[in-house]
């Protein structure tokens, strides 16, 4: 009865190696290919690290048990080099143990391309000529992205510090307005400057008067109808824009209505606008 | 030189009568419309200086009737267009159409051609639409077919918009707002006006038809009889033309104009036409307040209307929160507190 065994066990293995010889597997570099059916001998068997150069790339798609002390497997592989292979080559013992006698498991990796075409690049792993890697670039890269967020903060930071530090501020509207009053009495301001000359003095009373925040049309309404402003406005108004007036304006008349604000001290306006915010 | 600032008129018997033909009209006006006397005297400077005009103002504050009651006062024709999204060109300009008695085709003029045009709703026209009534606001002429008309004068378009409701419309862009000399925005009246237009809806009453009746409105109880006549306008636009602008004023224009221009929260300032507007809304302004001559006070009041619609805030200024309206009142608040751009140092 064991003699019977061993006959038909030595009888199957035969026939496998035989037939494995026969239908040998072929495949094109990069294409894949499956054997089926591969009855291997021994504990069950897995496919062994990939190595870098390794020429056939192995996988089990599944394993199925196959009488006693037998696996039955299916196999997919594809090559990245013509040549004749053993597919017993690439596996391994999922125990460790040795593998002892495996039929072969021939297979063919032929290439398509002429002979006088470009070798593909080779995939083994070569060491990169620069300094540092992947990691060391990014870590490169997300300093530099800091650094910059902090250059961009600080230069923010910084402008108007340094603007207030530089710049001088312009000068105050009291600053200016006894210059020109002075000079427009003496009849030196041009015309533009007796613009300006008017705007300022329309300013300085809304100041005066708290109407900073007052829409502007109602403005010149509110100090027409004041006891002081009102009556300089309004000579203002018909000296400037009144018809035949343009000509020249009259020197005389101006010094008159200008002459409360020749001698205003230039932080007059803003040393009465401090006492009343305190 | 003594000099009286009591009287600045000219006491002419054509001033006089250009002044009572104004204050019938805003009486009549008056009659209808409960107070909008800003609307009003801005729909009498366009009138006055041939500008049209655009009205910002949410729905139900009378501006057709004020259209309507102001053509009615002056004896002018009178059309309403309400913009819709299907509108076509040639339903507000006219068309060919073929007669055919006679076969041959006939032009039909569109409701364009009249004195006083309410484009109600502007922005809800498609952008052909809006661009062909501009074309002929700006040239006064329209072209139908291959023949070329020209509009009646005075032809002056009061377009609106509501500034609230955006959905589905098209805005205006720059180029098309500068046509209009004034962007008036309407304001809600205050109680007491308010108080007032409740009481005068209460007494219009309902009158027979049929065999039915009728509820009265106000174009019911206007009044049809004219105050003035076409020829008191052509005299009051004479007027406007001879009202004096010193030189002291042109400065302040120039100034307001740069400002604009060099502004840090504008990123459009005012075009040259935007200047030329600022004059000629003063000069028709100081003539219904009885002046022959301008003075700053027409500028602080007309800047709103005339400029705001014709700058454009940068990012940073819209990003801040800042709107068209504070940054320009910042930048009149700043004439003359701080330095010219324009005087020279003497």
């Amino acid at each position: 009865m064991v003699i019977l065994s061993f006959a038909i066990f030595s009888l199957c293995l035969c026939s496998t190696q035989t037939s494995l010889a026969e239908n040998q597997s072929a495949a094109s570099v990069g294409m894949a290919a499956r054997i089926e059916q591969v009855i291997l001998p021994g504990s069950e068997l897995q496919v062994k690290e990939i190595a870098d150069d390794d020429p056939i790339i192995l996988r089990i798609i599944s394993t199925h048990p196959h009488g006693p002390d037998m696996f039955r497997y299916e196999l997919e592989y594809y090559g990245l080099k013509p040549g004749a292979y053993n597919l017993v080559q690439f596996l391994e013992r999922k125990d460790h143990s040795s593998l002892g006698e495996v039929p072969a498991i021939p297979v063919q990796i032929d290439s398509i391309l002429a002979a006088d075409r470009v070798e593909p690049n080779s995939p083994a792993a070569v060491s990169i000529p620069r300094i540092g890697g992947y990691r060391f670039w990014l870590t490169l890269i997300f300093v530099a992205w800091i650094l910059g967020i902090l250059v961009i903060l600080f230069a923010r930071r910084k402008t108007p510090a340094e603007a207030a530090e530089n710049d001088q501020p312009p000068p105050s509207l009291s600053d200016r307005l006894q210059p020109m009053v002075e000079k427009a009495i003496s009849g030196k301001l041009s015309k533009s400057q007796m613009a300006e000359l008017e705007m300022m003095l329309v300013a300085y009373w809304r100041k005066r008067l708290h109407l900073e925040q007052t829409d502007i049309s109602q403005v010149t309404q509110t100090l027409r109808q004041h006891a002081e402003a009102g009556p300089l406005l309004q000579q203002l108004e018909i000296l400037l824009h009144r018809p035949h007036t343009d000509q020249e304006v009259d020197v005389a008349q101006i010094a008159k209505i200008l002459e409360p604000y020749q001698h205003l001290p230039a932080e007059a306006l803003d040393e009465e606008l401090a006492a009343l915010a305190s | 030189m003594n000099i009286s600032a009591a009287s600045h008129t000219e006491n002419s018997e054509e001033v006089l009568k250009n002044a009572r033909f104004i204050q019938d009209v805003r009486n009549q006006v008056a009659t209808v419309v409960v107070g909008q006397d800003e609307v009003v005297e801005r729909l009498l400077i366009s009138l006055f200086t041939g500008g049209h005009i655009l009205l910002q103002g949410v729905p139900g504050l009378a501006k057709t009737l004020l259209v309507s009651v102001l053509s009615k006062s002056i004896d002018l024709d009178f059309s309403r267009i309400q913009f819709t999204i299907d509108l076509l060109p040639s339903d507000i300009l006219g068309s060919q159409i073929l007669d055919q008695k006679t076969n041959e085709f006939v032009t039909r003029t569109g409701p364009v051609f009249t004195n006083l045009l309410l484009a109600d709703e502007i922005n809800r026209a498609a952008p052909k639409v809006q661009g062909a009534l501009l074309e002929a606001m700006q040239e006064r002429k329209v072209t139908i077919g291959n023949e070329t008309m020209s509009l009646p004068a005075p032809f002056l378009v009061i377009a609106t918009q509501n500034p609230v409701e955006q959905a589905g419309t098209f805005e205006l862009p720059e180029a098309q707002l500068d046509r209009f000399m004034l962007c008036h925005r309407l304001d809600y009246p205050d109680p007491s006006e308010e108080r007032e237009v409740l009481k005068r809806n209460m007494a219009l009453g309902i009158r027979k038809e049929d065999r039915g009746a009728v509820v009265n409105t106000e174009f019911d109880v206007m009044k049809q009889q004219p105050v003035g006549s076409a020829e008191d306008l052509v005299n009051c636009m004479q007027a406007v033309n001879d009202i004096h602008v010193s030189d002291t004023f042109l400065e302040h224009v120039i100034e307001v104009i740069n400002r604009t221009r060099n502004h840090p929260n504008i990123e459009l300032g005012c075009s040259p036409r935007g200047g030329i507007a600022l004059i000629k809304a003063s000069r028709a302004r100081a003539l219904i307040n009885g002046r022959n001559y301008v003075i700053p006070e027409d500028l602080f009041v007309l800047a709103e209307d005339v400029i705001l619609h014709r700058i454009r805030l940068n990012y940073e200024a819209l990003a801040d929160g800042l709107t068209g309206k504070s940054v320009l009142q910042d930048m009149l608040r700043d004439l003359g507190a701080t330095p010219s751009l324009i005087s020279r140092e003497a």
